[in-house]
């Protein structure tokens, strides 16, 4: 090859890297005097919240031409890899649809924006007066600033079949001792009906569902200051309820006998085939019930909070949105926040998919749609006037995000279900494990 | 001087000569360097600081995380532990019915091109797939694998494939095994078809039963290719992750929590990086240790 050919090559090579270097920086560059957003979401999953989501961006940017609002679904596998990834690489989006605990861990890091003026402002406005509950925001509470703002519920329900409590002649159950008389009489082994199913398998939903026995017993992981108290202060009243909640499987045996291996749509699935007379949900079995189940849903009722020993209570996770420290348009990412959880507008994704997202409004609630949907307005009336976070009774506390990543009291439901451990020693062993989140987190902080 | 010129010069031409091989390789070499080699340092300078993902910079904490790794840390070494049984077990076993699949399939037998095709089916699909059909396989009430039994009549109650924690392990192997025996048989199979015939005809004339010319010769001749594909598994094993991850969470009771899980755990979620880093560390020491002692002791063999 000669050197005159060669200096055509090299020369082709340098125009065309220079071609592709130019595109991409074209694409990615803001059409002139208009401002990108990024927004990562972590709920808006399936086609209909997509499109309902699209939808409420084409209204956005027609309302706000010059800030374009770019928002990318992140898959619940990836969502805790990417995130932190993002964060230490300075990559996180301008604005965030976290996890219930992300807002936290990213502030330990410095990585998120307090948003205390929407809280100042709120407050003026009687916005944060019609939130659900004061734990609803609180959580985002954390060294004297509200690091994430809430925009939609998670919740934890008890789904039952009216039409097998009717034909036992048994009232709907309201505490733990009517409950389980319930669900003793309802196990038909010779229909093949279980009494109760539930996800009891080592993953974060089973330790979700421990959290209403918890509370109801008195119990919980943390105290009013935020201290672990897992199993010191709370050790009586959380055995009580780790007793209570495992006895269905191993004392009086009316759960499939392969809960100990079930993430929740296992269990929801036994549920939609009419296999169980009982199952500990999220509120998407709502959803699952009126798309796949059509048949079935008429007789269905989702349960009020049952009284427990100490309290009537349930558990709810209000996830939040926040924006990123490293965002270059602060006041764009919380005019957006702001507006998308005006009152109303997110209507459109709550009746999507009915179940899977529940507003934080209490006004929203009066809205038609939930009145004319016997399970939704069974958890309007009966579920969500007592729903408490995982951290009840503290404000936020980071520490909630490994804790709960982990699957730290998940591992005690599923330790005693398969017969690895003790109620007794299943305890001690998951405080063990959170103290280690504690004292690390400390450590950090006193660098 | 002269003589420095004229090296100059001649490096030069040298250069110009195999300037193109050099832009052809680049592209390679910036991507081992960006996706290997500098992850790698980067990761061992992690794990010798205490960054987290929660704090605000990392500090130089020389071998603290190893000690603690070390001196009190009993999940590391439970899994560690599990892993070792779990690479032994997956890599004997996926061998042995590799072995004995491409030894089949070497025969000539009627329609040996479509066994080996479908053979291929578990090796492509994706992990995540794999470990949710299985799911699905071993569910207690709706799970193929009960239904079958139920149905011959070999059980009454349906077996706790992944909810008793021994069954659990034994479950996950047996997944690994059915997703990773497809690439041992074709590699064992390749491995057969090009050792010549003359071989088996002179064990033949020798008077050597089937049996024995595939003991020693088949067995034999075969080492090379067993020994690289055993290693790849054995690597892949040790770090196995994906299926393992959707199939049981690393339960019951942390059953099946291999290192890689304990791992994954630690950085993303105890937002502990630079213990984690540690552990990935002596991870990798011991593959490295165990891949040089392997085939350090086959080329002992072979000499």
């Amino acid at each position: 090859m000669g050197p005159a050919v060669m200096r055509k090559i090299n020369i082709t090579l340098l125009v065309l890297i220079s071609c592709v270097l130019l595109a991409a920086t074209t694409l990615s560059a803001a059409p002139s005097g208009k401002v990108n957003l990024r927004f990562w979401t972590t709920h808006i999953y399936g086609p209909e919240l997509e499109q309902a989501m699209k939808e409420l961006l084409d209204q956005w940017h027609r309302e706000n031409p010059d800030i374009r609002v770019t928002y990318e679904n992140i898959p619940g596998g990836d969502v805790q890899a990417k995130f932190m990834t993002a964060a230490k690489g300075d990559n996180l989006p301008d604005i965030v649809d976290g996890w219930s605990y992300q807002a936290l861990q990213l502030a330990q890091m410095g990585k998120v924006l307090p948003l205390d003026d929407i809280y100042a402002e709120w407050s003026k406005s009687g916005v944060l007066a019609d939130i659900v509950n004061e734990s609803a925001y609180r959580k985002f509470y954390w060294k004297g600033h509200y690091w994430g703002i809430p925009w939609e519920l998670d919740i934890r329900v008890i789904a039952y079949r009216k039409d097998l409590l009717e034909k036992k002649g048994l009232a709907v159950p309201t505490t733990w001792e009517d409950f389980e008389k319930a669900v003793l009489a309802t196990h038909d082994p010779k229909n093949n009906i279980y009494g109760l199913t539930y996800a009891a398998g080592f993953f974060n939903f089973t330790g979700q569902i421990f959290v209403p026995f918890m509370v109801q017993a008195g119990g919980g992981i943390l105290n009013k200051e935020g201290k672990l108290v897992f199993a010191t202060d709370n050790f009586e009243a959380n055995l009580k309820a780790l007793k209570f909640m495992t006895s269905f499987a191993t004392v009086h045996k009316v759960t499939p006998p392969g809960i100990g291996s079930y993430d929740w749509d296992d269990s929801c699935a036994i549920f939609l085939a009419g296999r169980a007379a009982f199952s500990i949900e999220r509120g998407n079995v709502i959803t699952r019930l009126l798309t796949e189940r059509p048949d079935l849903a008429p007789k269905v009722g989702i349960l009020p909070a049952l009284k427990g020993p100490a309290a009537r209570l349930a558990a709810g996770f209000c996830n939040p949105l926040f924006i990123s420290a490293d965002t270059k348009y602060p006041d764009e990412a919380k005019k957006f926040i702001l507006w998308l959880t005006e009152k109303g507008r997110t209507m459109a994704l709550f009746k999507a998919r009915p179940g899977q997202m529940w507003p934080v409004r209490k006004s929203d609630y009066k809205d038609p749609f939930f009145k004319n949907n016997h399970l939704l307005n069974d958890v309007v009336k009966g579920v969500l006037p007592y729903i408490v976070d995982m951290a009840y009774p503290a404000p936020g506390v980071p520490e909630m995000g490994a804790i709960d990543g982990e699957k730290m009291f998940a591992a005690p439901v599923n330790d005693v279900i398969t017969g690895s451990r003790t109620p007794e020693e299943a305890l001690k062993a998951a405080h063990k494990n959170m103290q280690r989140v504690f004292d690390q987190s400390k450590a950090t902080q006193a660098r | 001087m002269m003589g420095r010129v004229r090296g100059i010069g001649t490096a030069r031409k040298w250069f110009r000569k195999h300037r193109i091989g050099y832009l052809l390789i680049l592209p390679s070499c910036l991507f081992v360097l960006g996706f290997i080699i500098i992850p790698l340092f980067e990761g061992i300078s992690l794990s010798l600081t205490t960054e987290e993902f929660g704090g605000r910079g990392a500090v130089f904490a020389g071998a603290a995380n190893y000690v603690s790794l070390f001196r009190s840390d009993a999940a590391f070494w439970q899994a560690m532990l599990r892993t070792l049984v779990w690479a032994i077990a997956t890599v004997a076993i996926v061998y042995c019915t590799g072995l004995a699949l491409s030894t089949l399939l070497n025969q000539d037998i009627r329609g040996r091109a479509i066994f080996r095709s479908l053979l291929l089916i578990p090796w492509v699909i994706p992990n995540i797939v794999v470990a949710s059909i299985w799911r699905w396989m071993y569910h207690d009430q709706f799970g193929f694998i009960n239904s079958a039994l139920t149905g011959l009549g070999l059980i009454s109650q349906p077996i706790q494939w992944l909810s008793d924690p021994t069954l659990a392990f034994i479950s996950v192997i047996m997944v690994f095994v059915w997703k990773y025996t497809p690439f041992m048989t074709i590699t064992l199979l390749a491995g057969m078809q090009s050792i010549s015939h003359d071989y088996y005809e002179a064990a033949q004339i020798d008077g050597a039963s089937s049996f024995q010319s595939f003991l020693y010769v088949t067995l034999p001749l075969l080492k090379p290719v067993s020994i690289t594909s055993t290693l790849l598994l054995s690597i892949w094993a040790f770090n196995h992750f994906d299926i393992l991850y959707v199939l049981t969470g690393g339960g019951p009771s942390k059953a099946t929590t291999l290192l890689s899980i304990e791992i994954y755990n630690r950085a993303f979620f105890s937002l502990d990086i630079g213990y984690a880093a540690a552990m990935g560390c002596v991870m990798l020491l011991g593959l490295l240790g165990f891949a040089v002692l392997y085939l350090k002791s086959y080329a002992q063999t072979a000499a």
